[in-house]
């Protein structure tokens, strides 16, 4: 499908008309923000008849506060976010993808095994990670179980902003962290560290980032609603194209958009409309590790959360597999 | 007892005037030491009793996550507000600020110190709304005696005339007086007059 084919206005029956045209949907500046950045740069948002600002955030709970309190009407949000019973219960009918995650680590972990490392050392090492209801925590949390090391007693896990870390890495700050594309390239090539594990080799079916409103949002907005994941959706199928590949790294460089340098981009590391599908099964998967975290997310949530029937309806009104 | 308070916040001039406003109302102010220092490891060293920060700072994710996944963490930072202060955590996150206490400290002493924040952030944007126009006001106050010296000297009349003429074109033209005069000065640049 050319980007013509994809950005011409769906036919849409007047009783689907969205209910809000004009949106402000927030962003974490990460690859894979890059089905909103796409929807709105190559005018799937326009074609499903939205005018949608999208807006760069400096921080998860920010947009996970400004969406409750109604300053956003949704955004790229971390699933286990949304599963851990936030002050309004939010929805997700579309998956931004899995992800390109890494673990990094620093100078003093990559001596030795870590284990020990560990085991001589005075102070417990300390690995950062982007927010603590993150997909980053629990494979993390799974890596180092993996390696023989308890991630509640061995080392400290604290939380520090991705662009931060390269550095605190390199200063000695942190030992090791685990985040999303592009921050462990970039540390890898500023000389900070070595990529130790990716997400896909730790859980390849963990879930990610999501397309994020509140459960009141989406029942007040049902065409709304629709047209956002069919704009997303399509965008998310023109950045899997690898004919698109050098289009789609301009667009992410850009620095209002995730603003690093282009040779650092490799989109194609991960899939963005492939995992598009929320899968409640892929949420009993964050569910289990959130528990074994001590994070305790009702077993509950996954159901109200993943909106898999959303995903399906507008893929079906677009023609596609469901 | 005074709350010793945290405040991370991009703007320094922002900060300061925060800082002054908080110690005015008997909050003991911190600052974080210094920004290659995890913002975790400032927590664990001051042990704040609570943390106002600007929603601008990345570093707010990091609050999220205190005696989550820190177990070192001395003393966990929560936001509590319940379902009756909803109205005043969206004044806070459109003013662009947000404020948490650290467990022990009673909840109940959360509110006053996110509606001060809230409110100091709320007057210094007014203040550099008012200087906005103020400068916006000063310059177009420049532009207009430019544009009446520019028709004084190709009309050969005098200052008050010059104005009236200006006033009328722009009456005419349903414009604003400095739009007019910026374009009168504009033609002269062209006209080399």
């Amino acid at each position: 499908m050319s980007v013509a084919d994809l950005a011409r206005p769906t036919d849409q029956p007047v009783h689907h008309r969205p209910e809000r045209t004009r949106l402000a949907l927030g962003f974490i500046p990460l690859v894979d923000a890059a089905p909103l950045i796409v929807a709105e740069r190559c005018g799937f948002f326009t074609a499903e008849g939205l005018d949608v600002a999208l807006v760069r955030e400096a921080s998860w709970a920010n947009i996970r506060d400004k969406v409750a309190v109604g300053a956003l009407d949704g955004g790229h949000m971390l699933a286990p976010m949304l599963l851990a019973t936030p002050r309004r219960v939010m929805v997700t009918g579309l998956a931004l993808g899995r992800g390109d995650n890494g673990i990094v680590l620093g100078e003093r972990l990559s001596k030795a095994p870590i284990g020990d490392v560990i085991a001589g050392a005075v102070t417990p090492p300390t690995f950062a990670v982007v927010f603590p209801y993150s997909v980053h925590t629990y494979l993390l949390r799974v890596w180092l179980t993996t390696n023989g090391v308890d991630p509640d007693q061995d080392v400290r896990i604290i939380v520090v902003p991705p662009p931060q870390m390269p550095q605190m890495l390199a200063t000695g700050r942190i030992d090791g962290f685990c985040a999303g594309a592009p921050w462990p390239a970039l540390a890898v090539a500023r000389g900070a560290g070595r990529l130790a594990a990716t997400g896909a080799q730790i859980a390849p079916t963990a879930p990610d980032k999501v397309l994020g409103v509140t459960a009141d949002w989406a029942d007040q907005h049902p065409a709304t609603h629709q047209a956002l994941i069919r704009a997303v959706i399509r965008a998310g199928i023109w950045a899997d194209d690898p004919a698109n590949r050098a289009d789609l790294i301009e667009l992410l460089a850009d620095p209002d958009a995730v603003g690093v340098d282009a040779s650092l981009l490799q989109p194609h590391a991960q899939a963005f409309h492939r995992h598009a599908l929320p899968l409640t099964a892929d949420a009993d998967w964050l569910l289990a590790e959130m528990r074994a975290a001590g994070h305790l997310a009702d077993a509950g949530a996954a159901a109200i959360v993943y909106r898999p029937d959303l995903y399906r309806q507008a893929a079906a009104s677009l023609g596609l597999p469901v | 007892m005074s709350l010793r308070v945290l405040l991370i916040d991009t703007d320094p001039d922002r900060a300061a005037a925060m800082a002054t406003r908080l110690a005015e109302e008997g909050y003991v102010v911190l600052r974080p030491a210094d920004p290659a220092v995890p913002l975790a490891d400032s927590l664990r060293d001051l042990a704040p009793d609570a943390v106002v920060i600007d929603l601008a700072s990345p570093d707010r994710d990091t609050l999220e996550q205190v005696g989550r996944i820190d177990p070192g963490a001395t003393r966990p930072v929560v936001m509590f507000l319940g379902h009756a202060d909803e109205a005043a955590l969206a004044d806070a996150v459109s003013a662009g600020v947000a404020a948490y206490v650290t467990a022990g400290v009673p909840p109940q002493r959360l509110r006053p110190l996110l509606d001060l924040a809230t409110a100091q952030f709320r007057h210094l944007q007014r203040l550099r709304a008012e200087l906005d126009l103020a400068r916006q006001t000063l310059v177009e106050r420049k532009t207009i005696e430019r544009a009446k010296g520019i028709v004084m000297a190709q009309r050969a009349c005098d200052e008050a005339t010059a104005y009236a003429y200006l006033r009328k074109l722009a009456m005419d033209r349903g414009q604003r007086l400095a739009v007019v005069a910026e374009q009168v000065i504009t033609v002269a640049q062209l006209l080399d007059v």
